[in-house]
């Protein structure tokens, strides 16, 4: 497989998947949390898994990094099969992971979290498209990593991964506790990002702010996945249909 | 007793001798605090890896004609490559279990290198020979200063500088304090944590060493010099915080010195003064002076 091929690929062109999950079982220490969970994400689509707190989406995303020690069924990252690698074999095959608090190093500088990442592909972006993005962040890379505000934290978290050239990003609840103004940038830079070609699994409470952004929702309840809708035309109800299983 | 009323040499004398003294504390706390750290155990074979760094030195010129200089090189290696077994075979498979067992393990190997020096070389201390080129010292009006002491001191404070620099500025270092703050996340990043933690517990056992090789010409070699050391350095690091590198070496250079000034000041109490400051602090600052609060 050569590396370009895959690291351009338009939206839609490819038929592969390029995660595929299936009968996803995990356990946290004793308490099995994902019974089974299913789900194809191809390649430059946006997929958002939603559900309720608990509901197993964090799970699921820690799950497929490798985060969880003790998960069964099968993840297939473009092919190869991770559900038996360590979280640095998985994401060396081309993740992109921005956990949920950010996971922003306070005893590292911004330069420094910025560069922590290994760089696994060649780069679909640079370093200076990466700053045109996040203009806040390339004044600021001296600061301490906690210095920033939620919104630059957020920023730096998608930035540093970007920096990886990852084709597939996994973002975790990417607005939690955000200013709606800071929210609107954020689901911009994500359009950009799969304008871009990036594929991304966005997990999501807030459906108004996923819906413009999803290609296909997945609905999780008690770590399985219960239901899956694509967005697009005539689907007006879905929203509301979406709403229904988040109780809001 | 007025600390100004004494001759100037002995209060020079003291300050010396609480600089040397502080710079083995920083030493060993730096090894502590960066293993704490990165591994959430407390390394109580510390003491041993620095006894056995004094006892290898003496082991290197006795049986196989080993100077000092030579020791300060291979010793560190041995010390290190053997703490790096010494975390793969024996901490590492305790990584995922209560930290406390990291403890009781660290302490049993400590009390198991103890005992198999006691048995072999009995308690009493072996004398080891300042090296040639740093016999004598300098005299500066009616101050002598030992070279050797210089020397350690020099040496000392430029390795825990060069560490301290090496973990705030390089990639490296950026690695070793991400994943001491959350080694999961590291992982994902695709760094290999295990070898991380393995090579940094290696990097605190071969400073345990180095400093054992340095302490062998000072004081005696035996096999309870690690044990009474280490305490001190316990001490030393609760009250600089644990985990807070820059803040243990400062911490072991000033509490050196106060030992030092107490030992003119009231001899009886040179011994408790910094646990009497380690109480103190717990119960002022928990975290310690350079400590992060959670």
């Amino acid at each position: 497989m050569s590396e370009a091929a895959h690291t351009h690929t338009a939206p839609g062109a490819a038929s592969a998947t390029m995660l595929s999950v299936r009968d996803l079982n995990a356990w946290y220490g004793e308490s099995h949390v994902l019974h089974g969970v299913t789900f194809d994400v191809p390649p430059g689509k946006v997929i958002s898994i939603v559900g309720r707190n608990g509901a197993g989406k964090t799970t699921t995303l820690r799950a497929i990094v490798g985060l969880l020690k003790k998960r069964t069924g099968s993840i297939v990252v473009e092919g190869t099969e991770t559900i038996g690698l360590k979280p640095r074999q998985i994401t060396r095959l081309g993740i992109g992971y921005v956990p949920e608090e950010r996971g922003i190093f306070s005893s590292l500088s911004v330069r420094e979290n910025f560069t922590l990442p290994r760089v696994v592909r060649p780069p679909i972006m640079d370093r200076d498209e990466i700053f045109t993005l996040f203009p806040n962040l390339a004044h600021r890379l001296n600061a301490p990593g906690t210095k920033l505000s939620g919104g630059e934290q957020q920023m730096l978290a998608m930035a540093r991964i970007l920096r990886t050239g990852a084709p597939l990003l996994l973002l975790d609840e990417p607005t939690e506790g955000l200013a709606p103004v800071i929210i609107e940038q954020i689901g911009e830079t994500i359009r950009r990002l799969r304008d871009k070609g990036f594929t991304i699994v966005l997990v999501e409470q807030n459906i108004p702010f996923a819906w413009s952004l999803t290609d296909t929702f997945h609905v999780i309840e008690q770590g399985r996945v219960v239901d899956s809708i694509a967005t697009g035309h005539g689907q007006t109800d879905a929203i509301g249909r979406l709403k229904s299983y988040l109780g809001v | 007793m007025d600390l100004f009323d004494l001759p100037l040499p002995i209060l020079f004398g003291q300050l010396m001798l609480g600089l040397l003294n502080g710079s083995f504390y920083a030493m060993l706390s730096l090894g502590l605090a960066v293993i704490f750290g990165l591994l959430n155990i407390v390394n109580f074979a510390h003491g041993a890896q620095y006894m056995l760094g004094a006892f290898l030195t003496w082991m290197l010129l006795t049986y196989l004609g080993i100077g000092f200089w030579g020791a300060l090189i291979i010793v560190p290696i041995v010390a290190g490559l053997t703490g790096m077994v010494i975390e793969r075979v024996l901490i590492a498979p305790l990584a995922d279990a209560d930290h406390l067992y990291g403890l009781l393990l660290t302490f049993g190997i400590a009390l198991v290198i103890q005992g198999g020096f006691q048995v072999a070389y009995g308690a009493a201390g072996i004398p080891y020979r300042i090296p040639e080129a740093l016999a004598g010292g300098q005299r500066f009006g009616a101050i002598f200063l030992p070279n050797y002491r210089l020397f350690v001191l020099v040496v000392s404070l430029t390795v825990c500088i060069g560490l301290w620099l090496a973990i705030e500025k390089t990639n490296l270092g950026a690695y070793l304090r991400a994943a001491t703050e959350n080694p999961e996340l590291v992982s994902v990043f695709g760094i290999n944590v295990p070898l991380l933690v393995s090579v940094t517990y290696g990097l605190g056992a071969a400073l345990a060493g180095f400093a054992g090789v340095l302490a062998a010409p000072i004081y005696s070699v035996n096999p309870t010099m690690g044990v009474e050391l280490l305490i001190i350095v316990f001490a030393v690091v609760v009250v600089g915080g644990m985990g807070s590198i820059a803040g243990a070496v400062v911490t072991a250079l000033v509490l050196g010195l106060i030992e030092a000034l107490t030992k003119i000041v009231y001899p009886e109490a040179a011994s408790i003064v910094i646990f009497v400051i380690m109480i103190i602090v717990l119960m002022v600052r928990p975290t310690g002076i350079f400590g992060r609060t959670a």
